[in-house]
């Protein structure tokens, strides 16, 4: 079923590593996009073996009218492309897809600034902006890309977002015992809904 | 028809149920989660907002236990709560001089 005219003007993809060392950045990055009023969404909603993956890609990225791709992982030892190719996709939904995908707008975020001028130097001219691997300059970044984008003036500062996240992270394994859950073993729907109902409740 | 519910802060400290289409705020409650727990008695959605007004956006999402989770983060507020309460009625003993 095609995403509504609403869920497509709320819907983030977020396009990063899955891997432990991201993490963190990983849940300030869900945590934003949900206190800012947005839905994340990203590859590892679904798991249905039977859907071809990048099938899948294709359909979550065209219901998002948001897009916030991290480029940081392109270590010489084993560079991962899943990002950099679910960016171009992104990319060319804007340049050559329909009017409401050529409404899209994107993120791009790298750890360092400049340095993706050296693995896709096709981006310059982009703003491209950079986290350091921070927790707090990530949440900074999503917040202002989603303020500017969605020119939504609820939309609290950084800072305030930073404090509210260090919260929930140090409720999050009482939370997770309390569902039987180990820290480790929550999946990306169950943290949008944990994320959810915490903001619900306590964002006072 | 689905309706919808707003739980909207209401003059300060308080928090508020109203409805999508007229705008008719159904009751007004002193805390958030009871505006919450009244508003999802109804039949319908539920959409909670933060206290600068952003409608943070409900997430349906199939194969999750969604009761269970509600009471785990439900939990985390009572011992906050217990916390509180004991924070407030056992202050620190003066330091020996």
């Amino acid at each position: 079923m095609p995403a509504t005219s609403h869920d497509f003007n709320t819907s983030v993809f977020v396009n990063c590593p899955f891997d432990r060392q991201y993490q963190s950045l990983f849940e300030a990055m869900i945590f934003t996009v949900q206190l800012s009023g947005f839905k994340p969404r990203c590859a590892r909603e679904e798991s249905d073996s039977g859907d071809i993956r990048l099938r899948k890609l294709a359909r979550i990225i065209s219901e998002c009218r948001y897009g916030i791709h991290d480029i940081s992982r392109v270590q010489p030892q084993i560079p991962r492309f899943n990002m950099p190719l679910e960016l171009g996709m992104d990319l060319g939904c804007r340049y050559y897809g329909s009017p409401r995908q050529r409404r899209k707008q994107l993120l791009i975020l790298d750890s360092d600034p400049h340095r993706y001028l050296r693995t896709i130097s096709d981006l310059r001219g982009q703003d491209i902006e950079s986290h350091h691997d921070d927790q707090q300059a990530v949440i900074q970044v999503v917040r202002n890309f989603l303020y500017t984008s969605a020119d939504n003036h609820g939309i609290p500062g950084g800072r305030y977002i930073y404090r509210k996240f260090l919260e929930f992270q140090s409720e999050l394994p009482s939370i997770c015992r309390s569902s039987h859950l180990r820290r480790n073993e929550v999946v990306f729907k169950q943290l949008v809904v944990i994320t959810q109902e915490w903001l619900g409740r306590y964002l006072i | 028809m689905n309706k919808t519910y707003h739980v909207v802060p209401y003059k300060g400290r308080q928090w508020a149920i109203k409805t999508a289409g007229n705008g008719k705020y159904l009751s007004i409650h002193s805390s958030k989660a009871e505006a919450i727990d009244t508003a999802r008695e109804k039949p319908g959605t539920t959409i909670v907002h933060s206290p600068t007004g952003v409608a943070l956006q409900p997430v349906i999402v199939e194969g999750v236990d969604i009761d269970a989770i509600r009471e785990a983060v439900r939990k985390v507020g009572d011992h906050k709560a217990d916390r509180l309460i004991f924070r407030r009625t056992h202050k620190p003993k003066a330091a020996k001089k």
